[in-house]
């Protein structure tokens, strides 16, 4: 019963996937809104500071607000800040949902003994049990595998300025190939434990399920005999 | 179900943002200004802009200026040691809805670069430059209410020039 417990976790964690999708695409509708409301202005008010040259920040004088600078360096990072906002955003609430998910309703019912358990059986839908335990591998995988590749392009993004200027500080040629490389070695390395009890559960889900079919073969099969 | 519909209304949002996105351009160009140099901005007229222009003095010899600036609307402006900023606000004057055409030359335009800007440096006879620009311009002619327009930026002595601009075309 935990293990169909486990099950309605990750059938839930499946409809949560839906959730997950709706916070990326709105974090991307989000920065895409500020992309826009950017470029409206540049054609109508127009930033006071730019850059002249890639080492040369200057700012028509008079300078209106000294929070102008500070607005600029938010919007030229936005568009790393707001879809990594929103990734995380998503992990956090499927992760918080999974969290406050309980189960154990045939808890009860078990208390009653034999009769119980055979009551709890007998209750199942067996179809839509194996139904929920496909649509939860599938589900579980791709989470994983969303959750993976949002960790390895923020560990890019977070060592890109670090690499970026020791390399070119060694007067090296800047190889983004390398350090997406390095950050996916990274990223793997970091959460191999994770990784590897995520494959274990698919695994299990997959032995459980052809336990369960065989149990609920015979289970069936007796029930029609009595 | 209501969530595959949210799902749905977003990808549409964005599709359309997307679009709205497109229709935004962007033009940077630099260069060091030596002798007479002539600053071409160049857009179709159904495109606004907005073009920065910032000229830096140079020093040559050990002095620093003066730049003579000549602006597209005739003035000039003297230049010595601080840097002189300028914003064109570039209206859009006509429309060619579904009319494409291209350009070549220092400053081409086209349907995918409907604004562009060079900066050309040493020029032996600036009057004959822009007058061929010009004609290269007109060349497009009016077709089915496309034209080109030129605005040029004449900068005599030695500077550090930069063109920035945004330009929307509907």
């Amino acid at each position: 019963m935990l293990a169909l417990d486990q099950v309605k976790k990750y059938r839930a964690l499946s409809r949560l996937m839906v959730d997950f999708s709706i916070i990326v695409l709105a974090s991307i509708a989000v920065l895409i809104s500020s992309e826009l409301g950017v470029n409206l202005y540049r054609l109508t008010g127009g930033f006071p500071c730019y850059y002249a040259s890639p080492w040369l920040y200057t700012c028509t004088p008079p300078l209106t607000s000294p929070v102008q600078p500070l607005l600029q360096l938010l919007i030229g990072i936005s568009p790393i800040l707001i879809p990594t906002a929103g990734l995380l955003l998503g992990i956090a609430w499927v992760d918080r949902k999974l969290k406050s998910y309980r189960g154990g309703e045939w808890k009860e019912t078990l208390g009653e003994g034999f009769p119980g358990a055979l009551k709890v059986l007998q209750n199942l839908n067996w179809d839509k049990v194996f139904d929920d335990m496909r649509v939860s591998k599938i589900g579980y995988t791709v989470y994983f595998a969303i959750k993976i590749l949002g960790y390895w392009l923020l560990t890019f993004v977070v060592l890109v300025f670090p690499y970026a200027l020791g390399v070119s500080g060694l007067h090296a040629e800047v190889n983004f190939y390398v350090l997406g490389l390095v950050s996916l070695v990274l990223i793997l390395v970091l959460t191999r434990r994770d990784l590897q009890r995520r494959y274990g559960q698919v695994v299990l889900l997959d032995t459980l399920m052809w336990e369960l079919r065989w149990f609920s073969n015979e289970f069936r099969s007796a029930e029609f005999k009595a | 179900m209501r969530k595959a519909w949210i799902v749905f209304v977003i990808v549409l949002v964005i599709c359309a943002q997307i679009l709205a996105l497109s229709l935004f351009h962007q033009v940077d160009a630099e260069g060091t200004a030596i002798g007479s140099s002539v600053i071409v901005i160049a857009k179709w007229n159904y495109v606004s802009a907005s073009v920065q222009v910032s000229i830096i003095p140079l020093a040559l010899n050990g002095s620093v200026g003066p730049v003579r600036v000549v602006l597209p609307n005739g003035t000039t402006r003297i230049v010595t040691t601080s840097p002189y900023y300028a914003r064109f606000q570039l209206p859009r004057t006509g429309e060619a809805f579904g009319v494409n055409g291209g350009i070549g030359g220092p400053v081409p335009l086209s349907s995918q670069v409907p604004l562009n800007a060079n900066v050309t440096q040493n020029v032996q006879d600036v009057a004959r430059y822009v007058s061929s620009l010009q004609a290269e311009m007109g060349q497009a002619g009016s077709m089915g209410g496309l034209e080109a327009q030129l605005y040029v930026i004449i900068v005599y002595g030695a500077a550090q020039v930069s063109v920035s601009g945004y330009g929307v075309a509907y």
